[in-house]
């Protein structure tokens, strides 16, 4: 059965992306599943130089689900073009760069190193909250983001995916600064902002105090952000990431608009959750007497007409 | 190489109110080197809470069986110690880590209780390849060293200790440790015990010191980043590069 879906200027073989950060660089999953038929991988965030991350501890299990304060750890892009993107690509495996600088010249070097790659996009990592600097801080004001995706634009050979960070009041005027800047992919959304304490010592758990909410918790709040996102425009391709767990998380992300979905935390607990998603979505597709993926995309977009008040 | 599959809990023993004793049956056969651990979902029936896998060090292998040792810690723990019952399906992810493998042919393992599973299966692998291997197991009191019924049919030469005496010799794992400075150490055990051997090694400048952590884990298959502990060289994934490192790499902040 057909489940390949067309981005703009992006073809995925499924609707699956694992999300960054919660996959490493892709190539462990090959142990539990065939990565190039199931998923797209989306590395963990890449950063000009080597980053060595937070201090420990980096996370904080809460009701289902997680607190992390990886704070961006990666080997740089040097160590990735020379060590992990040919072992992807010799594996064929198709992969996108989730990227993140701590101002604009960091992007724009880092793109410039990138475009050799045979990455099918870049990911803008605009929603880490992780980091002093950058990050969130590029995707919670609309003139820094508009600014910055003007300049990526400027230098990247490739199609540019935003990340837009779900700690903002409303969303929509993030997505319009991304389709008014011609980028059509669109990611809703990373982790909500949260923080754990230790009360038997009286501070924070986390050094840095604030850390990033993942998990099953957060899948009604990003489901509604997915919703309003999508609304915006017929034209934004939005790829949905928060907290899905089950199959039936997948499937209220493609009902309620989302034309991607990435799987994060769930790889931590089920790291075959991909593959079996992959089976069941083939399953459920027939069951409504459809043939492929995009017509079921077309059948919710169908039911989703009559919800408007 | 690791894999993920169905574990069926064959046996399970209560050993004090806290400890529990597991005996899982897994789908997928994988032979499970010294150190290695699993990570295991921890709830009940269909739920998702609490959301993440546990690591637990891996007790022995037998054939398609893998045994745990447990201590009721916090809610996953306690959901595996008091609630789950025989025939319960879990999903384990095995085996994990890196597994370590000492150059010299003495080796003496200091576990502090539930430590033990951590290390105690490293004895019985290295017993294998000829060495010669002597185990000190201490716990607060008797009830904490109850597994050693399970344990003793592997003969490792072992000696017992009890902080009040009510075991074995009276007294801490650590203190007659000075006695095997020609062996080389794998220690497992709660914080303020390895934080002591730690500081005892430097004292005694003894550089063949090995010191199996247990941190917080997401992933067990080094992806998540979350699990990182400081060391000299660095930050160092407890589930990728561990969870065994040498006191030579490790600092005061790494426990
Ligand atoms: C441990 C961890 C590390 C992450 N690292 C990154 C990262 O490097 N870049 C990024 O854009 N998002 C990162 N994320 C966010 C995830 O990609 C995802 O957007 C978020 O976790 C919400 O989805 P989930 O609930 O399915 O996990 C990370 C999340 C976790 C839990």
């Amino acid at each position: 059965m057909e489940l390949k879906v067309s981005l703009k200027n992006i073809t995925l073989k499924t609707p699956f992306l694992l999300a960054s950060g919660t996959c490493g660089f892709g190539l462990i999953f090959e142990k539990f599943f065939d990565v190039k038929e199931t998923a797209t991988v989306i590395t963990k965030g890449l950063s000009l130089n080597p980053n060595p991350g937070n201090p420990p501890p980096r996370l904080y299990e809460t009701y289902a689900g997680l607190l992390n304060s990886i704070g961006l750890e990666n080997p740089g892009a040097d160590t990735f073009l020379k060590d992990i993107a040919p072992k992807l690509e010799k594996k064929k495996i198709p992969y996108i760069i989730n990227i993140y600088g701590k101002d604009i010249d960091e992007f724009i070097k880092l793109v410039e190193k990138l475009n050799k790659t045979q990455a099918l996009a870049y990911e803008v990592n605009v929603s880490c909250p992780n980091v002093k600097k950058g990050g969130l801080a590029f995707g919670q004001d609309l003139d820094t983001l508009k600014t910055l995706l003007k300049e990526i634009k400027k230098v990247s050979k490739k199609e540019l995916i935003v990340k837009l960070s779900p700690n903002v009041s409303d969303i929509k005027p993030f997505v319009k600064v991304c389709l008014d800047e011609n980028i059509f992919n669109i990611t809703v959304a990373n982790t909500y902002l949260g923080m754990a304490v230790d009360l038997k010592n009286f501070k924070p758990h986390f050094k840095r105090i604030y850390a990033g909410y993942s998990g099953p918790a957060i899948k009604p709040l990003t489901l509604r952000f997915v919703y309003e996102a999508s609304k915006v425009s017929e034209k934004a391709n939005i790829i949905a990431s928060g907290g899905i767990t089950t199959f039936k998380d997948v499937l209220e992300y493609f009902l309620v608009g989302a034309k991607a979905v990435q799987l994060g935390s769930i790889l931590f607990r089920d790291s075959k959750a991909p593959a079996k998603f992959k089976e069941s979505l083939k399953a459920y597709i027939k069951s409504l007497n459809l043939n492929t993926f995009e017509e079921l995309l077309e059948f919710f977009k169908e039911k989703r007409k009559a919800w408007e008040v | 190489m690791f894999t993920q599959c169905e574990a069926v809990l064959e046996e399970k023993r209560i050993l004090s109110e806290k400890d529990a004793f597991l005996v899982l049956k897994v789908k997928e056969k994988k032979e499970v080197k010294p150190c290695q651990f699993c990570m295991l979902t921890a709830t009940f029936k269909k739920s998702f809470d609490p959301f993440l896998k546990r690591p637990f060090g891996i007790l022995f292998q037998k054939d398609d069986k893998i045994g745990l040792f447990i201590r009721n810690f916090g809610r996953g723990s306690s959901i595996i110690v008091k609630d789950i019952k025989e025939s319960f399906k879990f999903d384990i992810t095995y085996p994990l880590g890196n597994p370590f493998y000492p150059k010299k042919d003495k080796i003496l393992l200091v576990a502090g209780g539930i430590g033990i599973a951590g290390i105690f299966w490293a004895g019985v692998v290295y017993k294998n390849l000829g060495k010669k291997v002597k185990l000190l197991f201490g716990g607060r009191t008797e009830k904490d060293l109850e597994i050693r019924y399970f344990l003793e049919k592997y003969n490792l030469d072992t000696t017992y200790y009890t902080e009040d005496g009510s075991f074995g010799k009276k007294g801490l794992v650590s203190q007659d440790l000075e006695n095997y400075l020609d062996y080389t150490w794998l220690v497992c055990g709660p914080k303020a015990m390895m934080k002591a051997i730690f500081e005892l090694g430097k004292k005694l400048n003894k550089k063949d010191i090995f010191f199996s952590l247990d941190t917080y884990m997401a992933c067990g298959i080094g992806v998540c980043l979350g699990c990182t502990i400081e060391t000299k060289n660095g930050y160092k994934r407890c589930c990728k590069e561990g969870p065994v490192f040498s006191i030579e790499e490790l600092m005061e902040s790494s426990f």
